[in-house]
């Protein structure tokens, strides 16, 4: 009896070690490779930020624009929403 | 092997504190080098090279090539351009931003609508100012081919808050640097996996058999059980003093520590253990009531068999100053595990 309960604590210890290891391995080594990072070539666009737009996009490899040129609206200041 | 002392069952009754025992485990604290290790990784990119340059827009719609700069698909890291305009009070900017690779080919167009905005804020009789702005373009991209690339850009718009427009220049900051590493996910990763750890040694140090827990509103205090197999016994006795009603007003002498009596018999009354620890009192006090409490940590003990024993806790009551005992309270574990070597009493 007692030796299936220090079995299983074995077990659980072992298994939040195995698990805290694959976090770290995974999370660090996605974070160093960037797997998701966009690659000029695919197709679309790489993520715009705030503010941004894309003037084409990349189709079959190639970049198309789309000839697209913005009305700009003029200063839209936001008022100090994170100020305080 | 370290050493330890063993002393006979009844022939020293105070046992003296003996050198350190190696009934720890030390090797689980090697885990903590894994949530440190993303820390180390978002130094060491701290010092990863960048290519900086100033670019002056000093006309509407007159495009300006930046100076080349490398872009490289590495594998530690990825690409970052970063282009931060020095945008001045409450003003607006619209920038065209085409990314050019080394044949001077468009390989990426896009558009930046920027603004900057200063002023003060009052709310509730309170006052400050602000400056807020969206005046940055980060891009995260890998090029098709390393080599050197060059930004082309072209103020469209530039104007202030009545909308007029403001004559430039306008200075642009550019940093390339090509191995940007996830940072929020490194933080991310270095948050779960401490907590992992925490878990982890949770569950070796923390994992010991709860005994006995008694309070009594008297000066002694006593358990009975078998207690033992591997690992440590652990006790620790609690106390409480208060001032009598009778004394309520008055401002009581100093004292600094009371001492503790403690005792282990075996299953036939032999004595294996008893020792006087000086406890040091510390006070307490809220709106109403004024108190002293003593606390005597973790008291370690070996013993080598599972064995009926008897533990006895005493405090002196009343104190010389006049504060009563109100309560005590013995706490003894078994099958402690410790990270490092403690200060180690043997019961034979």
């Amino acid at each position: 009896m007692a030796g299936a309960a220090s079995g299983a604590l074995l077990m659980e210890r072992a298994l939040i070690l195995a698990l805290t290891v694959t976090a770290v391995l995974v999370g660090t080594s996605a974070a160093v490779i960037r797997p998701g990072v966009y690659r000029l070539g695919d197709e679309g666009t790489p993520r715009p930020g705030t503010g941004v737009a894309f003037r084409g996009g990349y189709r079959q490899g190639r970049w198309r624009s789309d000839g697209y040129r913005r009305d700009w609206g003029g200063f839209q200041g936001r008022g100090p929403s994170g100020a305080k | 092997m370290p050493q330890t002392d063993r002393t006979p069952a009844s022939a020293q009754p105070a046992v003296p504190l003996v050198s350190k025992r190696s009934e720890c485990l030390r090797w689980p604290l090697l885990a903590a080098v894994l949530p440190l290790l993303p820390g180390v990784i978002i130094f060491f990119s701290c010092f990863a090279p960048r290519q900086r340059q100033f670019i002056w827009l000093d006309a509407i719609d007159r495009p300006q090539l930046s100076q080349p700069f490398l872009l490289q698909r590495g594998v530690l890291g990825s690409p970052l351009i970063d282009l931060q305009a020095k945008l001045p009070a409450n003003s607006s900017m619209g920038l065209s931003v085409e990314l050019l690779d080394q044949n001077g080919d468009l390989v990426l167009a896009l558009e930046k609508e920027g603004w900057r905005e200063i002023g003060t804020w009052v709310e509730d009789g309170e006052s400050g100012t602000y400056d807020e702005s969206d005046s940055s373009l980060k891009l995260d991209l890998r090029p098709i081919s390393d080599g050197p690339h060059r930004l082309r850009l072209t103020l469209e718009e530039f104007s202030d808050a009545a909308a007029q427009p403001l004559q430039p220049p306008l200075q642009l900051q550019l940093l390339v640097n090509n191995h940007s590493v996830d940072l929020p996910l490194l933080l991310i990763t270095a948050g779960l996996s401490l907590l992992l750890v925490l878990f982890f040694w949770q569950s070796i140090y923390g994992d010991c058999r709860q005994r006995s827990q008694r309070r009594l509103v008297d000066d002694r205090v006593s358990s009975r059980f078998s207690a033992c197999g591997p690992g440590l016994l652990r006790i620790k006795v609690l106390g409480r003093y208060e001032l009598p009603d009778r004394l309520l007003g008055r401002k009581p002498e100093w004292v600094s520590s009371v001492s503790l009596v403690l005792r282990i018999t075996n299953a036939w009354g032999e004595l294996l253990l008893e020792d006087q620890l000086p406890l040091q009192l510390n006070k307490k006090s809220d709106e109403d009531d004024t108190w002293w409490t003593v606390n005597s940590g973790p008291i370690h003990l070996f013993l080598g068999k599972i064995s009926n024993l008897r533990f006895w806790a005493a405090l002196p009551d009343p104190l010389a100053n006049g504060c009563e005992l109100e309560w005590i309270e013995l706490l003894v574990e078994d099958g402690a595990t410790t990270p490092w070597p403690v200060r180690l009493r043997v019961l034979c």
